[in-house]
């Protein structure tokens, strides 16, 4: 090696900036010269000497740190009150004025120790200039990456020994037994917490008596800055501060300076900046700092050290790009709409996927910058030559061919644009113990292959993603299906609760009633590992059990439980092992609910059993409910749907009586719920594989009716509400459903 | 600041003035960082103990005595939590197989377990003197690097010279200031 190229290496080395291959040559050269291993040592101390000695001064960060370790100390105090150390760097605790920042762009926040603020700032969308959207992968496969990775793990972390092999069959008892201790100590610790903070502040004297007992110094006001909140968490969450890891909590703030890091596979967060920028960390990742220096060349920064990061950005102020840096490269958002995406391809490498906009990505080796435009990536990493690809699109909506004789492609698209056009500006209605009808509404958006960055679709993602919202069966189902069409993997903490949430709401009778009993905050949710390889679906993903907790009211009904189905089949598809007492049971409801025997082999449901006095009849979408819920179960529980007599029954009441244009029964109520029933039959017609219901092909005579129905405005109103409506015609028309067993 | 007014606001923290420990941190932040720097293995490392110095100096600021001695008390903290922090590394990097930071920790464990303190401050004052003696065309490479922070690719473009030639130059100067400071040494 010659020593242009040592001092080369030697100077990203300091840098942090090697890559594997790099890495290796310069071990090469170091440990085979005496000569070199001097010179090496040496630059490496006089490189770390003389940062010591010409970094400047910064005493606005003098006086901040010296305040957070004052104000630690304070937390400590508290802490003989509250019971252990752990958790005394609390960012929540500093006051931040997030909610005022729709009207300040940059917020400097006098440190006041205060209860941690749980407010979430809302942020309205129409703010939103524009969308840019930002998907960080950032893989390990090789040395450099791992290597990486582990450096910039605070020291501080406990040493692991060399990993021992892992046993070729996977010890799930043992992995069972740690989660389960895992999880336990982390609730004791939660209600720990909680209760010594509630006592805190019950105890606390209120500020006026406290000034008066005990005449403090004068105390310099010192300020630091909220930079982001964290809206939502699943899994174990931390935020770096200074070498330590606190457990994190959604409402908190992160000041500029501190990082945050999810761990394990169902791990999940999403922080949400004042000017409407949201970042999404997926599983396993760590952004080991986030800041917002005012005098750099960038404004947000992001240092991503391992994973995934997705972001939504808007535009941001001329001059003051978001810079994401990573190992390997760095990005900087130059343009209006746009997402990326980091990972390794073998070596430690970054990929970089832009969805929207334009993104100047640099990588950091050689210094090579390329422009990432929409719909392109690319991959930096050793040797490679940032090539841009194409990208699939992030949402697949799956569009199903209409089979012949249906209504000519390009006017059922027309129809689509036109009804989302009507949606993008219609009333959000509240819906069946929901306040609103937001995610029957993304549902709708995302099967009629609205654009992912779409300002509205961006809007109604998040609300959905960062507030719990568990609301109701109807909302949590939807819920589900929208994460695990999304992103089954990134999102399977979220489906794990939603799968919770449904299995600890089924009624005694197995149905599901309107309102559900949703887990407390932070209630930790028990991760039951289930041996991977089995069942049809959530191959990818590792599995995990959910086990029923509490039991639901007694009854429920119908409508409830076929939605429940359908979240329950999202989970289950996500790798989510729903409970088999939970299946049976409602599997057992909808068999003996089923309505007396019409003709041979002909039995319908409605909204409730068949019982003495019960004025309300069968009728069509909840027959065509009452299929597609027992297929579902049917295949849940590895059975055929097709031999499942109380099935083959509804499907022989369907042949018999479907009709396009009204939904047939004896049911009075049932004339209102057109739509909803067309799109109950288009989930039971595509999920048991048949095109036609007796002789009647049940999309393109219904398909042809709706097109010729559909209002000026671009919406329906078959009589419940104009969205509603509008959202079932759009889930008919792009034949929404899969068949079982697809995933 | 000199040691008696170090002595006077350390008084004033131990009195319960807490915003004057910012004025100490402050004052003796630079001190401790050049300690650290000397025998640390990476900038990282320098930034993680060095806060952790502060954490246990706050922590224990009770116990110390007011005899003009608080640098050397708080680069006493420093030295045991450094020490601390190279084993802990030192074990990770085995575990990494990195032979690279390895060489640098057991340099650093090396020179930390020595006393040398006197001679590392004389050491730090001569690289001073050495980096006054830099022509101005590399008084601002390196105050570009080590003041600005800028990496080898930023400089590259505002220098408009290649990444290897910014390298190549960084590290003739790096080995000019260390040839200087040898030359010093000799010559006390």
């Amino acid at each position: 090696m010659n020593d242009q190229t040592f001092a080369l290496l030697v100077q990203r080395y300091a840098e942090g900036g090697l890559s594997a291959a790099e890495r290796r040559a310069l071990t090469q050269e170091v440990l085979g010269d005496p000569g070199r291993r001097q010179q090496f040592g040496r630059q490496v101390r006089l490189n770390l000497e003389l940062g010591a000695l010409l970094q400047p001064e910064d005493p606005e960060d003098a006086h901040l740190r010296a305040s957070l370790i004052v104000a630690e100390d304070d937390d400590a105090r508290d802490r003989r009150v509250m019971d252990g150390l752990e958790r005394r760097l609390r960012i929540g605790a500093f006051k931040a004025e997030a909610d005022r920042a729709s009207r300040r762009s940059s917020r400097s926040i006098p440190i006041v120790r205060e209860r941690p603020s749980r407010r979430i700032g809302v942020i309205a969308a129409g703010a939103i200039a524009a969308v840019v959207a930002l998907a960080f992968f950032l893989l390990s496969g090789g040395d450099e990456p791992k290597a990486t990775a582990r450096r910039d793990r605070p020291v501080a972390e406990p040493v692991v020994p060399a990993p021992a092999p892992k046993p070729a069959v996977p010890d799930l008892d043992r992995e069972r037994e740690a989660a389960d201790r895992k999880q336990r100590d982390r609730a004791r610790r939660l209600a720990e917490d909680r209760e010594a903070m509630e006592r805190t502040a019950r105890e606390a004297p209120a500020p006026a008596e406290a000034e008066a007992a005990k005449p403090a110094p004068p105390r310099k006001p010192t300020t630091v800055t909220a930079m982001a909140r964290l809206m939502a968490t699943t899994g174990t969450v931390h935020i770096l501060a200074y070498g330590r890891k606190i457990p994190a909590q959604a409402g908190q703030d992160l000041l500029s300076g501190q990082g945050i890091e999810t761990v394990g596979p169902l791990s999940w967060a999403a922080l949400r900046y004042a000017d409407g920028t949201r970042l999404e960390l997926w599983a396993d990742t760590r952004v080991a700092r986030l800041s917002e220096p005012a005098d750099a060349s960038y404004g947000k920064q992001a240092i991503v050290t391992e994973g995934t990061l997705l972001g939504a950005v808007v535009k941001q102020p001329a001059g003051r790009p978001l810079v994401v840096t990573t190992p390997h490269g760095e990005a900087r958002v130059l343009g209006t709409v746009l997402s990326v995406t980091v990972e390794p391809d073998g070596v430690g490498a970054t990929r970089l996927e832009v969805g929207h906009g334009k993104v100047q990505f640099t990588e950091s080796v050689k210094g090579k910058s390329v422009d990432v435009t929409s719909g392109l990536y690319t991959v930096a990493s050793a040797g490679n030559d940032m090539n841009l690809k194409g990208i699939p699109p992030l949402v697949n909506a799956r569009k199903r061919p209409a089979p012949s004789g249906s209504p000519n492609a390009s006017r059922i698209e027309d129809a689509v644009r036109r009804a989302v056009e009507y949606l993008r500006t219609a009333d959000s209605p509240g819906m069946n113990g929901s306040p609103d009808s937001d995610e029957l509404i993304l549902w709708a958006f995302i099967h009629a292959g609205v654009d992912p960055y779409d300002p509205k679709y961006q809007q109604l993602l998040m609300k959905i993603l960062d507030d719990l919202r568990e609301n109701s069966t109807y909302s949590v189902a939807i819920r589900a299906m929208i994460l695990e069409e999304l992103n089954r993997i990134a999102y399977q903490g979220q489906l794990l609760r939603c799968a919770q949430v449904l299995v600890d709401n089924q009624c005694r009778n197995g149905q599901w009633d309107y309102r559900v009993v949703t887990p407390i905050p932070d209630e930790p949710i028990e991760l039951m590992p289930v041996e991977p390889g089995k069942g049809a679906t959530g191959r990818e993903n590792r599995r995990y059990a959910v086990r029923k907790r509490r039991e639901g009211p007694p009854v429920g009904d119908n409508s409830n439980a076929s939605y429940a189905a359908l979240g329950l089949r999202a989970c289950h598809d996500a790798g989510i092992v729903i409970p088999e007492e939970v299946v049976s049971r409602a599997a057992g409801w909808w068999v003996q609910s089923q309505f007396p025997e019409e003709q041979k082999d002909v039995r319908g449901w409605g909204y409730s059993a068949a019982r003495p006095g019960n004025p309300r009849g069968v009728y069509g979408s909840m027959t065509a409910s009452g299929v597609g819920s027992l297929a579902i179960y049917d295949s849940m529980r590895g059975a055929d749907w097709k031999k499942d007599a109380a099935v083959k029954a509804g499907m022989n009441w369907l042949a018999l009586r479907f009709s396009p244009s009204e939904n047939p029964g004896t049911d009075a109520e049932s004339a209102r719920m057109h739509l909803h029933y067309l799109n109950a039959v288009e989930r039971a017609g595509l999920m048991c594989g048949v095109e036609t219901f007796g002789r009647r092909a049940w999309y393109a005579d219904a398909a042809r009716l709706l097109l010729e129905s559909q209002k000026a405005d671009g919406s329906w109103d078959a009589g419940w509400n104009g969205t509603w409506d509008t959202c079932f015609a759009i889930l008919f028309l792009r034949r929404a459903g899969h068949p079982l067993g697809e995933r | 600041m000199g040691a008696e007014e170090l002595d006077a606001l350390v008084r004033r923290v131990q009195g319960g003035d807490k915003a004057g420990f910012a004025d100490l941190f402050a004052a003796t932040r630079k001190d401790v960082r050049i300690f650290l720097s000397a025998h640390a293995s990476s900038a990282d490392m320098v930034d993680e103990v060095l806060q952790a110095v502060f954490v246990a100096c706050y922590e224990k600021l009770h116990t110390y005595e007011l005899r003009g001695t608080f640098v050397p008390w708080l680069k006493g903290i420093a030295k045991n939590l450094l020490l601390k922090e190279l084993h802990q590394r030192s074990r990770y990097v085995v575990a990494e197989n990195d032979a690279l930071e390895s060489l640098i920790l057991d340099d650093a464990m090396a020179s930390l377990r020595e006393d040398q303190q006197a001679r590392r401050e004389d050491s730090i004052q001569r690289l001073a003197d050495c980096l006054s003696k830099l022509t101005p065309r590399s008084r601002e490479l390196i105050e570009e690097k080590y003041t600005r922070r800028a990496p080898i690719v930023k400089m590259a473009q505002s220098f408009q010279k290649s990444e290897s030639w910014i390298a190549v130059t960084l590290f003739r100067i790096r080995e000019a200031l260390r040839t200087c400071m040898t030359k010093a040494e000799l010559t006390t």
